[in-house]
């Protein structure tokens, strides 16, 4: 049987998804964590928090008239992932949504999970990507992992753990999140090589990783031997320019297809905030790649060829399962 | 049905007897593989663990059926000298039953390959080991072992450990574990139990089916007392040993575990494993040091014979029964293949054979 | 059989510590002509007195520990450590002490029997620190430079185990650093007392490990800041 893209409205070949952001949120709310380290986030930029339908749905059907085919939502059931709301948004906009099994950083981890051993947390999973979410019959269709601090440890640890189980099991992709804050504490600048390492010697095979949030605080190096050994990279917070500037991660993807890594590179916006993602409050929506970093990857002589690639041929193969 | 696993089939657990749960009879540090760690002056310093002389080790055997012992698990794993033809041989030359052990020993002593092969794999390996049997007689390991050298359960080791605790849950056979004496002033609690349970927990194994060893190399009570609350077993498998501890401070803390009502939460052994301890010519006392001077001397100090009962004979004998379907009983006693037959076979140079 | 000194089995554990390249030192000591060189002026005594025998053990266990010190004096490098060696000698003959002359071991430091065996020699950068007591803290000055440079781990290593080892263990309990022995790079006058001095010293903030395993923990220092050990 081939492999398929499986989406909130069903299955759908790798070669249909279109144009696919891989990292985006469209319903999530932060202020449901379970376990809060510290008051509830609030910066300037207010909290992580999508929550109006009839905006998400504007702003997605927006993005599927500049061409956008398909988003992967990785909202965790830790803070606010709501399936059945993703499948209307999808019916209403146009968009394809593939949503996410497994775990989001301490804070989202619910508290079951520390008395449930590792092998029952893998048999939930690998339900939801199999069967469906919580009775619904809308099946995930890619896995995450994420990590809080500066080392994978404890929960973040065992939380990853039953994910590979789950990944060997059903082959879907594992997408991981680095936290922004504590970037600066990893040598590599994200997690990609601890989470190597750990998914490895559970038998996961390189080629189902990929590496979020590497444009936070890059290596060339470490991003060019991530996808020597077959990750995915994946530049996933474009726009957010306090973090690096977007002509700094386009010359980051030159090298990377100079250096033979083209099919590895994946892109996305991490819109997660009414903030970024209405205009009204001064924010882009989805379209920020289309809109914005487009024209900066061609002014640096990427190729329509190479774009295309990396937006509508690379997703499809990463998340095929 | 309920079953032990020996290395000559499996037997009904009411026929195992009097039984040490944590001794060698063939091992050889000398062919550990990862043995960078080693401290590299060790060899000259002769304290390397090397039991290499069959003979005299059947001999022993025979000394401890002799005097009233029944059955031994032998706690050697792979990489380090277990040799499982040679305990077929010494089972059925002395007609003690013995249990052979699967897993790993501290890093040093880890096979190269669990470097490199992912944990299912690893996991995979070991339930072979007591579901197939290994090498062309098919002999069974009965127990799974995890031994921790550092301070911490981390890297390799711990690699090691959630191998041994996916095996665990797919065969039923219990784990048992080592916590290295040198460093077991830098473990609160004495040892690794502790360590090894929130990894265990976390893996979904039942405590039941976990024995902590060396818990008399720097016991707590109230830690062991906590140990055996939860389900586990706890072995004092350096009787002996007295520079660790006085064998009258084991008698107080055996005391006290009875009376705290965990009788059936205690297993002994001696753990020989150096020759000046073993060779009674260089000052050792073989594998009868338990019946013939801890046993009398538990007596005289407050410990009963039902307590001893229960330490020597019926714990062992529930710590290692596994459940197997009715009708599937490995091979029983002494029917190995027909190249083995009894008598026939020559003392077997440790090294040959196995793994 | 190993002697009983159950003195730890009632003390807290021994806490992890942290290593950094900026907070640890190695420190190597005596591994001077005198005392590490089986041609030098200690076994030259026992020579003449007939009684080298009792000294073949010490003197192989000396150049086993040679190729480790060698290792970690590249490790030291490698993360810019500083390298302590010590010489039980005195820097100005005022400093003789009262235990040289008992000893009869009174080298001033530039005596070729206080010279540093040059399969380990020190380099420029490093500090030789002369001292006329067991301890290498007897000197004040080695306590002054490690403070200056924010040390606070000393990996420890040299000759004899029983005695400057030791003292030079305790004496940094005292002050407040923490000792890691490295127990294949020290060598003892007998192998028995060896081996029972390194297994009775675990308390405190001492940690006693291999070469192996310090080069196993130097890997991470270069993946990272810090390593726990």
């Amino acid at each position: 049987m081939s492999k398929m893209v499986h989406t909130v409205t069903g299955p759908c070949k790798p070669d249909e998804l279109g144009w696919c952001q891989t990292h985006e949120h469209v319903v999530c709310d932060y202020r449901l964590a379970p376990r809060n380290l510290d008051r509830v986030h609030r910066g300037d930029t207010g909290y992580m928090y999508l929550g109006d339908l009839d905006k998400q749905v504007r702003e997605l059907a927006k993005y599927h008239e500049k061409g956008g085919g398909t988003v992967v939502e990785v909202t965790s059931s830790g803070w606010g992932r709501d399936v059945k709301k993703l499948k209307e948004i999808s019916v209403r906009s146009g968009v394809k949504i593939v949503a996410m099994s497994g775990f989001y950083m301490e804070p989202c981890i619910p508290l079951y999970v520390d008395e449930t051993p590792t092998r029952k947390l893998a048999d939930e999973l690998v339900q939801e990507l199999t069967v469906g979410v919580e009775g619904t019959g809308i099946r995930a269709g890619i896995l995450k992992s994420a990590i809080l601090r500066s080392r994978i440890e404890d929960i973040e640890e065992k939380a990853l753990r039953a994910v590979c189980m789950a990944q060997r099991e059903t082959g879907a992709a594992i997408t991981t999140h680095t936290t922004g804050s504590r970037r600066y504490e990893i040598p590599s600048g994200s997690h990609g090589p601890q989470h190597l390492r750990i998914i490895l010697e559970e038998g996961v095979r390189p080629d189902r990783l990929i590496v979020g949030h590497i444009d936070e605080r890059p290596d060339i190096r470490v991003l060019c031997e991530l996808a020597g050994k077959g990750c995915y990279v994946q530049f996933d917070v474009l726009g957010k320019l306090h973090y690096l500037k977007d002509e700094t991660r386009a010359s980051l993807i030159k090298t990377m297809i100079k250096e033979g890594h083209l099919k590895k590179i994946l892109i996305g916006t991490d819109r997660c905030r009414e903030t970024e993602t209405y205009p009204e409050l001064g924010g882009h929506g989805y379209t920020y790649v289309n809109d914005v970093f487009v024209p900066i990857m061609k002014a640096d002589g990427i190729s329509d060829s190479e774009i295309r690639t990396i937006m509508c041929e690379n997703p499809g193969e990463a998340l095929a399962f | 049905m309920r079953v032990i696993r020996t290395v000559l089939g499996d037997i009904k657990p009411e026929g195992l007897g009097f039984c040490h749960t944590h001794e060698h009879m063939t091992c050889d540090q000398r062919v550990a593989q990862i043995r960078e760690m080693f401290d590299t002056t060790r060899k000259w310093n002769s304290s390397a663990m090397i039991l290499d002389e069959p003979d005299r080790t059947l001999e022993e055997i025979k000394q401890f059926k002799a005097r009233g012992g029944s059955a031994m698990v032998e706690v050697t794993t792979s990489a380090w000298g277990r040799n499982l033809d040679a305990l077929a041989y010494f089972s059925r030359e002395s007609g003690v039953h013995i249990v052979a052990t699967g897993g790993f020993y501290t890093e040093p002593h880890m096979p190269r390959e669990a470097e490199t092969m992912p944990i299912p794999d690893l996991a995979d390996w070991i339930v072979s080991e007591v579901f197939d049997g290994v090498g062309p007689r098919k002999i069974k390991v009965g127990l799974i072992k995890s031994g921790i050298y550092h301070g911490r359960i981390a890297g390799l080791e711990l690699k090691g450990l959630r191998a041994v605790a996916r095996a665990q849950l797919r065969t039923g056979v219990a784990i048992t574990t080592h916590t290295s004496g040198a460093r077991r002033h830098e473990v609160r609690g004495g040892n690794m139990g502790a360590q090894h349970l929130r990894t265990l927990f976390e893996e979904g194994v039942d405590p039941h089916r976990f024995i902590v060893g060396h818990t008399d190399e720097r016991p707590d009570i109230e830690f062991l007392s906590w140990l055996c609350g939860l389900g586990c077993y706890v072995q004092f498998d350096v009787i002996g040993k007295l520079h660790w501890l006085l064998n009258g401070t084991r008698f107080e803390l055996l005391k006290e575990l009875v009376k705290r009502g965990f009788r059936g939460n205690v297993l002994l052994g001696t753990d020989r494993c150096h020759k000046p301890e073993f060779y009674r010519d260089l000052g050792g006392a073989g594998y009868t040091l338990i019946l013939d001077e801890f046993v009398p001397m538990a007596l005289e100090n407050g410990l009963t014979q039902e307590d001893l009962d229960a330490f020597l004979v019926r714990n062992p004998a529930n710590a290692l029964a596994i459940e197997v379907p009715d009708r599937s009983m490995a091979g029983g006693p002494g029917s190995t293949t027909p190249a083995v037959g009894a008598g026939s076979i020559t003392s077997p140079k440790v090294g040959d054979g196995n793994v | 059989m190993a002697r009983r000194v159950p003195f730890t089995l009632a003390t807290r554990s021994v806490p992890r510590i942290a290593i950094r390249a900026e907070n640890t030192a190695l420190l190597i000591l005596d591994m001077q002509r005198y005392f590490a060189d089986p041609e030098g002026g200690y076994n030259k005594i026992a020579r003449d007195r007939g009684i080298e025998r009792e000294y073949t053990e010490f003197y192989e266990h000396a150049s086993l520990i040679v190729p480790n010190i060698q290792n970690l004096i590249a490790l030291a490098r490698q993360h810019s450590m500083p390298v302590f060696y010590t010489q039980f000698a005195y820097f100005d003959p005022s400093e003789v002490s009262l235990l040289q002359k008992s000893l009869g071991i009174v080298l001033a430091c530039d005596d070729p029997e206080a010279e540093i065996l040059p399969a380990i020699e020190p380099d420029e950068d490093d500090l030789v620190v002369a001292r006329t007591g067991f301890s290498a803290f007897s000197n004040p000055v080695l306590e002054e430079e490690l403070r200056a440079r924010g040390i606070e781990n000393l990996i420890i290593t040299g000759v004899m185990t029983e005695f400057s080892v030791r003292a030079t263990v305790f004496s940094a309990l005292d002050l407040g650093f923490r000792p890691i022995i490295v127990s294949d790079g020290c060598a003892g006058i007998t192998r028995e007392t060896h081996g029972g001095v390194t297994s009775e010293m675990t308390f405190g903030m001492t940690k006693v490990r291999t070469t192996g395993e310090l080069l196993r923990y130097a890997k991470e220092l270069e993946f990272d800041d810090v390593v726990l050990i």
